[in-house]
């Protein structure tokens, strides 16, 4: 949405980005729209603990302090025994860098929005937001989060219990879906197959990495430098892959080269890769270039009813790089 | 043999590599050795389902230590007090002796320093009453440190209740 709202003025003309904690370039499909969308902007500004895609690509940094040495906010734990956690300041900053709440409240303050941000201090800014609560600061002290009871809430349903439906009541046709016009228990579509000679682009994570944020950390670039491209030992075979070449991935968006992991245990139809690859921020040495970006190959799908990305339905063609790559 | 074990269960380890980041981290070793590794075996057909292993590898502190032995300026020891084999880096010259002596790959090259690093169970946390960094950071709680007493009992209560019949009396 951010792309098509910059690129049409839809809403209304937008001139610049704060991004604090996000990575458009990254984790928005379609990259070259998004580039073609941050190129129309006057200004943008980054707010981040790393040399991020979107820094690379920002007019100003505002190096915000890392893990330990800020204070965020109070966060909530949701479940059945609900809690509260505050992650507090370990250590002092090692550079010049600020908490995100005192960047942001100086930012409010020098464009005259400053009446919004009332607080001094984010131990303040804490303060206020337990207010209310029954729970103080220093009932953080012990643990670091505090539970709201003693024991899990489990609800009966014969005690009447409210459910948050327009009926209160557990709805199969739900009014809310049929208002909008769409059908509660649609009938199955099949979902659209590869045509020939093309795969579904399918990504995924694992357990090395965060997101998009740590491919550049030196012990976990160590462990996991790069993304490959999963293919299906027998479409391999057709196409003259082995293990470990160099390949052109192509989709309508973008094209661009990542190496072969060749297996019997993927479905030969899909092709599948990591996401956080492909970063283009060259103060991340370690990351820069590394694997592809899954977001470049993606195309921007929306799910019709619930407007989450679709991030499986695009089909790429894949094939020997025609240059090979630097290793 | 140290008087020190640490156990590894292998059906709970899922190769997250945790415990070489945190073992590196609190070394500060650069990209390159790794004093302890998860060596990935698989994955491989078995019945129909592909399935992979992780093996935890640091050092075993072996009774007689081949890399002591082999250690020609006296660098590599090992601990009277509970047998930890460990390299004493101002004495090391890098002669990568230990590691041609140790038949489980442990002693690692530091490039950095040009010497060698190895596991030593992080002897100065032990010596505080604290776990091995890689402990203490294992995601599904399967690396245990303690004595070697304790550590075989895990197997040996996890064997008895696997076979255990307690609603029948035939066995």
């Amino acid at each position: 949405m951010l792309p098509h709202a910059i690129l049409n003025e839809d809403p209304y003309p937008i001139k610049a980005l704060i991004a604090f904690r996000l990575d458009p370039l990254m984790s928005i499909a379609d990259t070259e729209t998004t580039l073609k969308a941050l190129n129309k902007l006057d200004l943008i500004v980054t707010i981040d603990v790393n040399h991020s895609d979107i820094a690379w690509y920002s007019d100003v940094i505002l190096p915000e302090s890392t893990y330990l040495e800020r204070t965020d906010c109070i966060q909530q734990a949701n479940g059945l025994k609900p809690q509260m956690f505050l992650r507090r300041q370990a250590v002092a900053p090692r550079y010049d860098t600020r908490e995100g709440a005192m960047i942001l409240k100086a930012i409010a303050e020098r464009i005259g929005t400053g009446q919004f941000f009332p607080y001094t201090s984010v131990e303040e800014l804490v303060r206020w937001q337990l207010e209310g609560t029954g729970f103080t600061l220093e009932d953080f002290d012990a643990k670091g989060f505090v539970a709201y009871g003693k024991n899990q809430i489990f609800w009966d349903r014969k005690d009447g219990i409210k459910l948050k439906t327009p009926s209160g009541k557990i709805e199969f046709v739900s009014s809310l879906l049929e208002k909008a016009g769409f059908a509660s228990f649609p009938a199955y579509e099949p979902v659209p197959a590869p045509a020939k000679g093309q795969f579904r682009l399918v990504t995924g994570r694992n357990a090395l990495h965060t997101h998009v944020s740590t491919q550049n950390n030196p012990y976990l670039n160590e462990q996991c430098p790069e993304n490959l491209l999963w293919i299906n030992a027998a479409k391999a075979a057709e196409l003259g892959i082995q293990n470990g070449d160099w390949l052109d991935v192509s989709s309508k968006c973008f094209t661009g080269t990542i190496k072969a992991f060749v297996t019997d245990l993927i479905h030969p139809e899909n092709v599948f890769m990591l996401h956080g690859f492909g970063h283009r921020s060259q103060l991340a040495a370690r990351s820069w270039g590394r694997g592809l970006s899954d977001a470049a190959l993606q195309e921007n799908i929306s799910d019709t009813v619930g407007g989450s990305p679709a991030y499986h339905d695009t089909f790429v063609t894949v094939q020997k790089a025609s240059v090979k790559a630097a290793a | 043999m140290s008087h020190y074990y640490l156990f590894q269960d292998t059906r709970k380890c899922i190769g997250c590599k945790s415990c070489e980041v945190a073992c590196k981290s609190n070394k500060s070793l650069p990209p390159g050795p790794r004093p302890c590794q998860i060596i990935t075996v698989g994955p491989k057909m078995i019945g129909g389902l592909p399935r992979a292993a992780y093996t935890f590898m640091p050092c075993f502190h072996c009774e007689n230590p081949w890399c002591v032995a082999a250690c020609p300026t006296g660098a590599m020891q090992q601990r009277s007090a509970d047998g930890i084999v460990f390299v004493d880096s101002s004495l090391c010259v890098g002669c990568k002796t230990c590691i041609s002596a140790c038949p489980w790959g442990a002693p690692q090259w530091n490039p950095e320093t040009g010497k060698v690093v190895k596991c030593d169970y992080c002897k100065d946390r032990v010596d505080q009453g604290l776990k091995p960094a890689c402990v203490t950071v294992c995601t599904t709680h399967c690396l245990k440190f303690g004595k070697v007493e304790e550590m075989t009992q895990i197997r040996r209560e996890r064997h008895a209740r696997s076979v255990a019949a307690l609603e029948s009396t035939a066995f």
